[in-house]
């Protein structure tokens, strides 16, 4: 089981960031983001 | 069973590009997706600017959440990444990334190959921190899509070519893009997954969960008898047999290392210790 606390360690860290990312919002920016168009991405700009 | 494996991981390299590019009608509308998908990270190295992508991508997320997020921390992209990476590293550009395929599958092109400098492992830091992180919250722009070659490749000539009021936009920018493009096309024709090793800063996050993976390769060095088959067959030319190179932020977890003749490198589970 102790070969396992880092990986668990990191999933929890990792749950919890995604879970204030989505309590911040960031979820329906990204979101909004990425349904125009990226002009940076085409070239343009 | 190795011939299996190769086949497998081939299969899911198709499978990923295809999965994270399923919108096809983006092609005949001219547009990009714009439906409740677009909430997530595409998992993979993918720009959501191609007609045909269903997800977000997920340096492009990292820099408007940098330039306009709230305190500037990506937490949520960084935790779905982290997620990912906990359970099994880079995976996903060993299996999944559709710009890892298209290396490899570039790479098979007859030429004289060329070693990529080990030490240019330490850019993709570089351009992650220096080109994602801090350029983009000093000027707030996104400055690593105005310079990265899938999304001229996946959105660039595409909407461009089918676009004709985008195509009278481009300029000098769109130029420069090309040419980073055409350079590394001839790159990925050259040497072994060379964006993945030097540039990607996508596979830059997710190597730092390579230490601490559920998944990755072990060597048992008593069985190992340094026949080098392990290194010849790697696309990121690492030596499974050096120290905890398989823990090390290189390994992008394609397992074709497993082929080992004498079984010396083993699937396994947790931390070393």
């Amino acid at each position: 089981m102790k070969k396992y606390l880092p990986a668990i360690a990191s999933v929890a860290v990792s749950a919890a960031f995604l879970l204030t990312g989505i309590m911040m919002g960031h979820h329906s920016m990204i979101m909004s983001y990425s349904i125009i168009v990226c002009l940076s991405c085409i070239g343009i700009g | 069973m190795i011939m299996k494996l190769k086949l497998w991981n081939r299969l899911s390299q198709f499978s990923g590009l295809i999965v994270f590019n399923f919108y096809f009608y983006g092609f005949y509308i001219r547009g990009i997706y714009q439906g409740s998908l677009k909430l997530l990270p595409c998992p993979g190295f993918n720009c959501h600017s191609c007609p045909a992508a269903l997800f977000t991508c997920p340096i492009g997320a990292l820099q408007l959440i940098i330039t306009y997020g709230t305190y500037h921390i990506p937490f949520y992209v960084l935790g779905f990444l982290g997620l990912i990476g906990s359970c099994a590293g880079r995976i996903v550009c060993g299996w999944a990334c559709p710009f890892g395929l298209l290396q490899d599958l570039l790479h098979m092109i007859h030429s004289p190959k060329l070693p990529v400098p080990r030490m240019l492992k330490w850019l993709r830091y570089v351009i992650l921190i220096g080109l994602v992180c801090a350029v983009a919250w000093i000027t707030g722009e996104p400055w690593f899509c105005k310079l990265c070659p899938a999304g001229t490749l996946e959105a660039g000539i595409p909407l461009t070519a089918m676009n004709a009021d985008l195509r009278e936009l481009t300029g000098p920018l769109f130029a420069v893009k090309l040419g980073i493009l055409a350079a590394f096309l001839i790159l990925f024709v050259l040497c072994k997954r060379p964006f993945c090793r030097t540039v990607c800063p996508l596979g830059a996050i997710y190597g730092l969960f390579n230490k601490v993976s559920i998944l990755h390769p072990r060597v048992d060095k008593g069985k190992c008898i340094g026949c080098n088959i392990c290194l010849r067959d790697c696309p990121v030319e690492i030596k499974p047999y050096e120290n905890d190179a398989c823990q090390s932020t290189d390994c992008i977890r394609c397992f074709r290392c497993l082929k080992c003749p004498t079984g010396a490198v083993s699937l396994k589970t947790g931390t070393k210790r």
